[in-house]
């Protein structure tokens, strides 16, 4: 890569030309790490559709991105749940009526009428008083301010326990999702650095040698192998650390070894990143998650902190539940929720691990 | 040019560790796709770096995962869970019919083990009726089989019903057959009517992704070949793995020269201390989660002198440094406390039980109830018997883990209690801890066990039926527990279930069979430069093997 063209890209730029403000800076270690713990306190505003090119505004829509994710896992998550008797029985028929409303949400048809189906056969009815649990209650009621409850809580005893389970409201988070903006187009001509810093939207205009994750995937094929798109993606990076060795070598000062490494952890996280999610959009859960794993760094467990952002952690969740690692998302969403702002990523965490324990035809093995 | 101006927020995290800039300068100019030799004569030859050596190499016989994993490369499951979930499977056409009580399976013409034979219903009916139903042959599966499947009766040479016992689902009934594997009628001389696992285990043949095309000689180095008749799922233009080296019985130490080394090539199961270095060469190394379930115990003998005082065994818990000790692997990066057999965020984890704290005041004072007094340090009971045990220690773990277990040892002798600690050879476990052994050889035995979903732990609690004769290492029984699962497997509602799971594990958090320890999260290290679409599946590890090719040289 010549260069002319390594000067155009963001990583050169933020390593040479401090694009960045005093004040930009913190919120761009949101993507590209740093040090740290946790993710600031989000408080969400009410749905609009932000097309500032600025970090703080991409952050807004991340955050509302996160949470459609959020809202997705356990719709899915919910419906799936409910087509199964062993899943509320007969001691709380009321669950089936919240499922039907995921499955609808998602215009699963089918799941729908067989949670009908149980939904009649015992005879459940909505409504019976909406306890909300109050430890959520303060938390979570920042996720819509203008709805006054977002969970229901259910309490029953059997045998000496107590089992409690909670559902999102879902009118209001669908409500949530459809009003937010997420997938409006944004304005193109307001690209700017802020939009391209931290993926592999390398240079205005792109860049030949050094492919985007676009470019990648659709080299790759259909259907998308692993082999082909981390080859891919690894020549890409190949090209880049060369490419920042030898004309890094000649900047005023010098690149060093450790700034190479900082900028090529960048590079990695943002294209491995955008690999992922977008192979998880395309419903190739399969191969996003190694691909969203690597992106985090591939530590056994996850913590939410600089360069670990909602989009991605919650992408990692939905990859881990698609890919029948249940206690991994939930052990994920249970971080997340501790999160302030996150809490009702709990309530999926529930919700999930409830999946992991239904009856499986299928032999339990255990070994040393 | 103007200043280099990278925002110090941005910075490396404290986690990457700083090389030299001549370390880093030598690796960035490293040609893409650069192989170094590996061991010995064979550059394409992919080196994996195993656990313990195995003692069969059919699946349905084995009791570690190592074994495991080398039944995988070798047979195939009748049906896998894929990638989105539902069934697939290899062995049968996809449009199987189902008329409760059977299932219409046709085998699927192409085909063909190892030996070139090609398959056929006769071999599922053998691998039904003779094997997996039959008690008495080496297996424990026989009890689970017979209750949910009556025979298999072919109709044609490919073509068969599998009768069911059991009420079957509306979907997913095919994932009864996940854990069945396809053997073959006449390579286990089926025709005597009596399976030899024994005599072929050394040349097993199967359907599955490899063979080994040589007698195994050597357990601890076994080699493989791909199988020529089952066809290679990589891309066009990429190279599939044609032969595989699989390495038992290294000690981490050894391992990690190897990986280092480049004389290896995929690190089934490190210990996570080794992994930092390995991080900092992203270029290089990559990590892949292997999501096991894997949870870590000290078996506790009821029945031995001691061990029988609920006192004692609660003192020894007390005893037990878990921060420290999982600070050993990572800390909570990589591990978490356990308080009983359901792992941590389970459903049936019961909420209001906690990993015990450590209490060296508390476990006195347990002990001085208990009637124990300490002489020159030592404590004794009252007949005078000072308090010793007998730790048994799976090999593996003493190899690679010994600082932990002589931290354990040093918890409890610097108390006052005598640990003598040995290791128990895979060779030797069946016959030291199986149907009631391990109480004659010890007293707690350290160990660790891996479930592919929570419900298999229940078999170790169990008293008798199931796996109960091998796995409740001091045969441990309690009626209120045989209660609670009399009731759970009889149970069909979730709510319902959920609550006799969570008293379990309450029940079980406090009775003490085990003394629970810990959960670890493995990720398997591999030379990203060397090889693509490496991506273990949860539980069953070489699932997606066949998409595994050596990376290509850029042109």
């Amino acid at each position: 890569m010549s260069a002319d063209d390594l000067a155009r890209t963001w990583l050169w730029q933020l390593a040479f030309d401090s694009p960045l403000s005093s004040s930009e800076a913190p919120l761009a270690s949101r993507w590209l790490g740093g040090t740290g713990q946790g993710w600031p306190a989000t408080t969400w505003a009410p749905p609009a559709v932000n097309s500032s090119a600025s970090l703080a505004g991409r952050a807004a829509r991340e955050d509302a991105e996160a949470l459609v994710l959020l809202v997705d896992i356990y719709d899915h998550a919910l419906c799936r749940f409910a087509q199964t008797d062993a899943s509320f029985g007969t001691e709380l028929p009321e669950g089936y009526l919240f499922g039907l409303e995921s499955c609808r949400a998602l215009e699963d048809q089918q799941g729908a009428e067989r949670v009908l189906k149980l939904a009649e056969r015992f005879g459940a009815r909505p409504g019976g008083g909406t306890e909300t649990s109050e430890t959520l209650k303060s938390s979570v009621s920042d996720l819509l301010p203008s709805s006054p409850e977002t969970v229901i809580e259910r309490v029953l005893e059997l045998d000496g326990e107590q089992l409690s389970y909670r559902f999102l409201r879902p009118g209001s988070l669908h409500g949530f999702r459809r009003a937010s903006g997420v997938g409006d187009v944004v304005d193109s001509a307001a690209v700017g650095f802020g939009l391209r810093v931290a993926t592999s939207d390398w240079a205005v205009r792109g860049l030949p040698e050094l492919p985007a994750a676009e470019a990648i995937l659709k080299a790759a094929g259909s259907p998308p192998h692993l082999g082909p798109v981390e080859q891919a993606a690894e020549e890409a990076l190949d090209v880049l650390v060369r490419s920042l060795s030898e004309h890094g070598a000649r900047a005023t000062p010098p690149l060093e070894g450790g700034d190479i490494r900082t900028l090529m952890a960048w590079a990695r996280r943002a294209l491995y990143r955008d690999l992922g999610l977008a192979l998880l959009a395309d419903e190739h859960s399969a191969v996003a998650l190694p691909l969203l794993e690597e992106a985090a760094g591939s530590s056994g467990r996850l913590r939410p902190g600089p360069g670990l952002d909602p989009v991605l952690l919650f992408g990692v969740v939905k990859a881990r539940y698609e890919q029948n690692q249940g206690l991994r998302a939930a052990d994920l969403l249970r971080t997340i929720s501790e999160q302030s702002g996150w809490a009702a990523a709990d309530v999926v965490a529930d919700l999930v691990a409830r999946i992991e324990v239904l009856p499986d035809p299928a032999g339990a093995e255990i070994r040393r | 040019m103007t200043r280099l101006a990278i925002p110090s927020i941005l910075k490396a995290s404290p986690m990457l560790s700083r090389f030299l800039g001549l370390l880093v300068g030598g690796l960035v100019f490293l040609p893409a796709g650069s192989t170094a030799p590996t061991v010995a004569d064979d550059t394409r030859t992919l080196v994996v770096l195993e656990e313990e050596e195995p003692q069969t190499t059919y699946p349905l016989l084995a009791k570690t995962m190592s074994e495991q994993r080398l039944g995988e490369l070798l047979f195939d499951r009748f049906f896998v869970e894929s990638r989105s979930g539902a069934s697939a499977t290899r062995v049968f056409k996809k449009d199987y019919r189902l008329l409760p009580p059977d299932m219409t399976l046709i085998v699927d013409e192409n085909l063909k083990f190892s030996n070139g034979q090609v398959a056929t219903f006769t071999d599922v009916a053998f691998t039904v009726n003779d094997v997996h139903r039959k008690s008495g042959v080496g297996h424990r599966v026989a009890d689970w089989y017979s209750r949910v499947f009556g025979d298999a009766q072919q109709i044609t040479e490919m073509a068969g019903n599998i009768r069911f016992l059991v009420s079957l689902p509306e979907q997913g009934a095919e994932r009864y057959l996940q854990t069945t594997y396809l053997l073959s009628r006449s390579a286990l001389g089926g025709e005597s009517g009596v399976p030899d696992f024994e005599s072929t285990k050394r040349q097993p043949v199967g359907t599955g992704p490899f063979y080994a095309a040589a007698v195994i000689d050597n357990f601890d180095d076994v080699r493989l070949t791909r199988n020529p008749h089952r066809p290679s799922a990589v891309k066009e233009g990429r190279t599939p793995v044609e032969q595989l080296r699989l390495l038992y019985d290294q000690d981490a130490a050894r391992q990690k020269e190897l990986m280092e080394g480049s004389r290896a090539d995929l690190w089934v199961s490190p210990p996570a201390a080794v992994l930092p270095p390995f991080r900092n060469q992203r270029d290089r190394y990559s990590t892949r989660s292997y999501n096991l379930n894997q949870w870590w115990y000290l078996a506790l003998n009821h029945s031995s002198t001691h061990l029988g005082e609920e006192g004692v065994r609660e003192a020894l818990d007390l005893l037990l440094p878990r921060e420290q000790l999982i600070a050993k692997f990572g800390g909570d990066e990589t591990a978490q406390l356990t308080s009983g057999p359901f792992l941590p965020g389970s459903a049936w984890e019961a909420p209001d039980t906690t990993p015990t704290a450590t209490d060296r005041n508390r476990a006195s004072e347990l002990m001085k109830a208990a009637g124990y007094s300490q002489q020159g340090g030592a404590w004794q009971n009252e007949e005078g018997e000072g308090l010793s045990m007998r730790l048994g220690v799976q090999a593996d773990i003493l190899d690679d883990y010994n600082d932990v277990v002589y931290a354990i040892q040093d918890a409890w002798e610097s108390f006052g209690v005598r640990v003598r600690v040995r290791g128990i050879r895979t060779s030797d476990w069946a016959a030291i801890t199986e149907r009631g052994g391990a109480g004659d050889n010890y007293d707690i035995i350290l160990g660790r066990w891996n479930v592919d979903r929570e419900e298999a732990s229940l078999e170790l609690f169990r008293q008798s039926g199931g796996y109960g004769d091998q796995m409740n290492l001091f045969s441990w029984s309690s009626p209120e527990v045989e209660s609670i699962l009399g009731d759970f497997y009889k149970e069909t509602s979730g709510p319902k279930r959920e609550a006799l799971m969570q008293k379990l594990h309450r029940q079980l958090s406090q009775n003490r069979p085990y003394l629970f320890l810990w959960t670890l999260q493995i990720q398997s290290l591999y030379r990203r430069d060397r090889v693509t679409g490496f991506r273990p599946s949860s539980y069953y590890y070489y699932t997606d093997l066949d998409r595994l090719s050596w990376r290509e040289a850029k042109e």
